[in-house]
C-alpha cells in the first residue's frame, strides 16, 4: 500500500470508530458533569484515564496473566476441538453419539459449573484455564468438522479412485482442506478464551498467585474503586483485541500461504 | 477391456437413467460417449469407473467388476468436468498427489511430475497454485494428474466442457497425441459431436433418457490428425451424419 493509499485507507475504516469514540467520551463526560453522577457510580472518562496511568504496571501485569491463561485455553481448544472433529469426521456413529454433550457443553452456563471446576482443580491458573478452554471449545470443534466433512464430492470421489486410505483421505485432503473453516474458528474461539479466562479469574480465580484482570476487577469492585474497576474492564477489552487481533493476522497469514497470492 | 451387457440404472425414486446398454471396447480404444444432456452419459462413466453399479444387467472392465479390477487389474484415472485440483497443493504437487498416495518412490515421483508437467505444457508453471492458472492450464494439470500413474484406462467426463472453443481444441489435439504416445484405452464423454469425431477412433451415439445405445459409428479418419482436420469437407459430413444419428435417438 503506497503513502496515498494508506492515507485513503485511515479515512475510510480508521476514522469513522476512532470519531465515534470521541463522541461517546464526550458524552459520557458531559453527561456525568450534567447530571451530577458520583464518581462511585459512574467516573468521569478522564479519571479512568488518570487511575490507568496510575496502575499501569499493575494492569500490565494482569493483563499477562490474563492473556497467559487465555492463550493456554485456546491452544487447548484448538488442538482438542481439531482432534475431536477428525474423530468425528471419521465415524458418524461417534459424532452422532458425542455431538450432543459438545452442545451441552456450549450450552450449560460456566458460572453454575464454576464451583464443580474449583472442586476439581482449585483455585487459581488450573482453573482458569479450564474455563477458557470450555468457551472457547465449540467454536473449534463446529467448524473443524464443517471444514472437514463439507468436501467437494468430486474430490472425495477423485481420492476414491486414486484408491486412498482413510488415512490419507484424512492428512492428504480433509486437514488441508479444512484450513479456511478452522482459521473462522479460531478467530471466534481466540475472543472467547479471553472472556472465559477473565470470567474464570472473576468465579475460581481467587489465588494467592494469580492475579490476572478478572481478580483486578473483582477487587476494585469491592473497594468500590470504580475508575480504577473501568481501567481494569477497558485493559480486559484491549486484551480481546490484542489476542483477537493476533489470531486473525496468523490466519490471514495461513490462509495466504494456503492458497497461493494471486500472480 | 470393458464389456457392458443389458446394463440398465434405475435410480431411487425410480427415475431410469439407463436401459438394456450394450457394447464392448477392446483395449488401446478412443471412444467417445455422445448424448444429449441428462442421457446417462456420465452414469455410464462412473459405472466403468466403479464409482456406481448397475441396477441391471452386467459390466466388467478387464473380465472383472470395475470396483475390484481398478484395484487388481487395470489402472484407472478419471478426468472430472471441473479440474477438481486441490487448491493448497502447487501445479506439481498436484500431480505428484496419485504417486504419493500409491506409495512410489520419492525419486521416481519427481522424475513423473516433471514429465507430466512437460506432456501438457507447464514446465513453467510447476510452483504456481490452481488460483493463479487460467481455466485451460488447470484441465492440463488435471490431466497431467491423471496421466502420471500410467493409466491403462482413462475416463474423461467432459473435460473440456468448460473451455472456450480454442483451448478446447488445443487440448483436444494435444489430448489426441497423447493418446498416440500412450495408447491407452480412453472413454470420453461430450456433447459436442466435432470433439468426439476429432478425436475418437468409435463413437457410441446415446438416447435421451433412459439412455441406451442408438449407434456405434467408426471414425474413418486415419492417425494421427492434422487441427486442418477440422475444416475438411468430409470431416464436416461425419459430424452431420452423428448429428442425424443422435436426432434419429429422438433429440
Amino acid at each position: 500500500m503506497n503513502r496515498a493509499g494508506l492515507g485513503r485507507w485511515l479515512v475510510r475504516f480508521a476514522l469513522p470508530p476512532v470519531v465515534l469514540l470521541a463522541i461517546v467520551i464526550a458524552a459520557w463526560d458531559a453527561a456525568t458533569v450534567a447530571l451530577s453522577i458520583e464518581k462511585y457510580l459512574l467516573p468521569r472518562p478522564g479519571q479512568v484515564f488518570l487511575a490507568a496511568w496510575g496502575d499501569r504496571g499493575k494492569l500490565l501485569s494482569a493483563a499477562l496473566v490474563t492473556g497467559e491463561a487465555a492463550a493456554c485455553g485456546f491452544s487447548l481448544s484448538f488442538v482438542g476441538g481439531l482432534v475431536v472433529a477428525c474423530v468425528f469426521s471419521q465415524s458418524r456413529v461417534i459424532q452422532r453419539s458425542v455431538y450432543p454433550y459438545a452442545i451441552f457443553l456450549q450450552t450449560v452456563p460456566i458460572i453454575a459449573v464454576a464451583p464443580l471446576i474449583v472442586v476439581w482443580f482449585g483455585y487459581g491458573f488450573q482453573s482458569v484455564v479450564v474455563v477458557a478452554f470450555i468457551i472457547s471449545l465449540f467454536p473449534i470443534i463446529t467448524n473443524a468438522s464443517t471444514g472437514l466433512t463439507a468436501i467437494d464430492r468430486n474430490l472425495l470421489e477423485w481420492f476414491e479412485l486414486a484408491g486412498a486410505s482413510r488415512w490419507q483421505l484424512l492428512w492428504k485432503l480433509r486437514l488441508p482442506g479444512s484450513v479456511p473453516h478452522l482459521v473462522v474458528g479460531a478467530k471466534i474461539s481466540a475472543g472467547l478464551a479471553v472472556v472465559g479466562a477473565i470470567v474464570g479469574e472473576i468465579f475460581a480465580g481467587a489465588a494467592m498467585h494469580h492475579d490476572g484482570l478478572g481478580n483486578l476487577i473483582n477487587q476494585t469492585n469491592n473497594n468500590a474503586r470504580m475508575d480504577s474497576m473501568f481501567a481494569a474492564v477497558l485493559t480486559s477489552t484491549c486484551l480481546g483485541i490484542v489476542i483477537f487481533g493476533t489470531v486473525s493476522l496468523v490466519g490471514a497469514w495461513v490462509l495466504a500461504r494456503w492458497q497461493g497470492s494471486v500472480g | 477391456m470393458i464389456a457392458a451387457n443389458t446394463v440398465g440404472v434405475t435410480f431411487p425414486g425410480g427415475i431410469q437413467s439407463l436401459e438394456d446398454v450394450n457394447f464392448s471396447m477392446p483395449p488401446g480404444e478412443f471412444v467417445s460417449l455422445v448424448g444429449p444432456s441428462g442421457c446417462g452419459k456420465s452414469t455410464l462413466l462412473r459405472l466403468i469407473a466403479g464409482l456406481a453399479s448397475p441396477t441391471e444387467g452386467r459390466l466388467t472392465v478387464a473380465g472383472l467388476p470395475p470396483a475390484v479390477a481398478r484395484r487388481r487389474a487395470a489402472r484407472l484415472s478419471f478426468v472430472f468436468q471441473d479440474a477438481t485440483l486441490l487448491p493448497w497443493r502447487t501445479a506439481a504437487a498436484n500431480i505428484r498427489l496419485p504417486l504419493e498416495l500409491a506409495g512410489v518412490a520419492a525419486a521416481e515421483r519427481e522424475t513423473r511430475v516433471r514429465d507430466g508437467l512437460w506432456m501438457v505444457g507447464l514446465s513453467d508453471f510447476a510452483g504456481r497454485r490452481p488460483r493463479e492458472l487460467s481455466g485451460g492450464m488447470r484441465m492440463r494439470v488435471s490431466l497431467a494428474r491423471a496421466l502420471v500413474t500410467r493409466p491403462e484406462l482413462l475416463l474423461l467426463d467432459e473435460p473440456f466442457g468448460a473451455l472456450d472453443d480454442i483451448t478446447r481444441q488445443r487440448l483436444n489435439e494435444d489430448l489426441l497425441d497423447l493418446w498416440l504416445a500412450h495408447r491407452w484405452t480412453a472413454v470420453f464423454v461430450t456433447h459436442n459431436i466435432a470433439e468426439a469425431a476429432f478425436l475418437s477412433t468409435r463413437i457410441l451415439v446415446m438416447s435421451p433418457r433412459p439412455g441406451t445405445i442408438t449407434a456405434d459409428v467408426a471414425v474413418p479418419f486415419a492417425t494421427p490428425r492434422r487441427p486442418e482436420l477440422r475444416f475438411q469437407a468430409d470431416f464436416a459430413a461425419f459430424v452431420g451424419e452423428v448429428g442425424r444419428e443422435l436426432r434419429k435417438g429422438g433429440v
